[in-house]
């Protein structure tokens, strides 16, 4: 029952972030503000790893990176697989050993995986010989105040899922 | 399922990896679009197309509810900017004829333009807030190449083709932080180098550099066609600003695109072309 849950859970978490992802395509990325759109993804990447095993998440992570580098043009191959892992791993953290699951650790996960993306960014832009923090903090600054209103609709759809196949 | 983790995790994570790595050594050494990037492009191409109809319905749907007083300011204005190009119009006629006689005196060549174009549909705006790209309906099955321009319905550049897959294709448009394009002055004809900047992204201007003669606010920018990589005279945008550098020698300038990127649904790849000057 609980393995048969678990599969459950997995295929609904992607059946899931498939939808927010349509949403982003269809809706988000024409709704822009301060000549930036909501960007989805990273909090979508994270979302699992508030409730789930850590290395399940890590995979997920990485899985759902390499879905996006291969549907999204990324500024170098494997970035959204880099990043998501990462980004996965640290949400794995938060919620394992700093903060109880919930809102606020889904919130703070959601923080800390765009803060990483935007960090990453910056970080090829400035390899590639495009170096300008100011620009960068402000894309990244500006992402965040308009993606992160949008994670209570991630998180209460997770945990919808979670809830209707519990883990025990 | 976690026993399975458990048992398999690291090996998963392993097989993730050595995917990704193998992923970027492919990417490295072709030129070209990857394989897997264009499979992935192809499998994702009709879900493309599927939201960019489903966006296109809700945007003609928030645009029945224009306002008629913008309307009727936007067709006065257009009345008066057709006035204008009617006289442009008799003055480019006695031009032309004044251009045609001395050349026939000088025997020179005609002036030629010959552009192959292929239209296709935008069914993805930039989906990341970092750079400016656009996916098109068709790919290299309909003969459009990496390095085509892309231009719209009345000419002004786009951008340049930077991925091709079976049907679909990415356009990096012009003000993408990663974007260079020679360029010119088309009032004084002199060279210059057109960027697109990371500071500059959200307001979707341009940065013109090496600028060496004098600029005036509405200067007209187009494509230099030096090298021959891309054709001349596209229209890239106009003079918005010029400011010094922060050396204080020199001085550069902002462009403002003449295409709207926002509210672009059909773009014109120039497949082939000849230009005869």
């Amino acid at each position: 029952m609980s393995q048969r849950n678990a599969l459950y859970r997995w295929i609904f978490y992607g059946l899931a972030a498939g939808l927010f992802l349509l949403f982003q395509n269809m809706l988000l990325t024409r709704l822009q503000l301060w000549g930036i759109h909501p960007f989805l993804p990273p909090i979508l990447a994270v979302m699992p790893a508030v409730w789930e095993d850590r290395q399940e998440s890590l995979c997920a992570g990485a899985v759902f990176g390499l879905l996006c580098d291969l549907t999204i043009r990324p500024p170098i191959p494997c970035f959204y697989v880099l990043v998501f892992a990462a980004a996965a791993f640290l949400a794995g953290l938060i919620s394992t050993r700093w903060i109880q699951p919930g809102f606020f650790c889904a919130l703070t996960a959601s923080l800390a995986a765009l803060l990483l993306n935007g960090a990453f960014y910056a970080l090829v832009f400035s390899v590639r010989g495009i170096n300008d923090m100011a620009a960068s903090a402000s894309i990244t600054g500006r992402e965040l105040l308009l993606t992160l209103p949008l994670t209570p609709f991630v998180y209460l759809l997770f945990r919808h899922i979670r809830r209707r196949f519990p883990a025990d | 399922m976690k026993r399975f983790f458990t048992k398999n995790g690291i090996l998963l994570l392993t097989a993730v990896t050595i995917v990704a790595v193998a992923l970027c050594i492919a990417s490295a050494v072709s030129s070209g679009t990857g394989f897997l990037y264009n499979a992935a492009g192809v499998i994702a191409s009709p879900f493309r197309s599927l939201g960019a109809t489903v966006s296109g319905w809700v945007q003609s749907v928030g645009d029945h509810f224009q306002s008629i007083e913008a309307l009727q300011q936007e067709n006065e204005e257009l009345r008066r900017e057709n006035a204008r190009l009617q006289a442009d119009i008799r003055q480019a006629e006695t031009d032309s004829a004044e251009n045609k006689k001395l050349r026939n005196i000088l025997e020179l060549r005609k002036q030629r333009r010959d552009f192959a174009l292929e239209s296709a549909h935008i069914t993805q705006q930039s989906f990341s807030n970092w750079s400016s790209a656009l996916t098109l309906s068709k790919g290299t099955a309909s003969g459009i190449a990496i390095g085509n321009c892309v231009v719209d319905e009345y000419g002004y550049l786009v951008g340049i083709v930077t991925d091709a897959g079976l049907n679909w294709s990415t356009v990096t448009t012009i003000v993408d932080p990663e974007s260079k394009l020679g360029a010119a002055v088309f009032r004084t004809k002199e060279p210059a180098i057109v960027t697109g900047e990371l500071r500059l992204l959200s307001a979707g201007k341009l940065r013109l550099s090496y600028i060496q003669g004098e600029l005036i606010n509405g200067d007209l920018i187009v494509t230099s066609g030096l090298g021959g990589y891309y054709p001349s005279d596209l229209v890239i945008g106009t003079v918005e600003d010029v400011l010094a550098d922060d050396s204080g020698m020199g001085q550069y300038a902002i462009l403002s695109p003449m295409t709207d990127l926002d509210s672009l649904s059909e773009v014109f790849v120039i497949t082939a072309f000849e230009v005869v000057e």
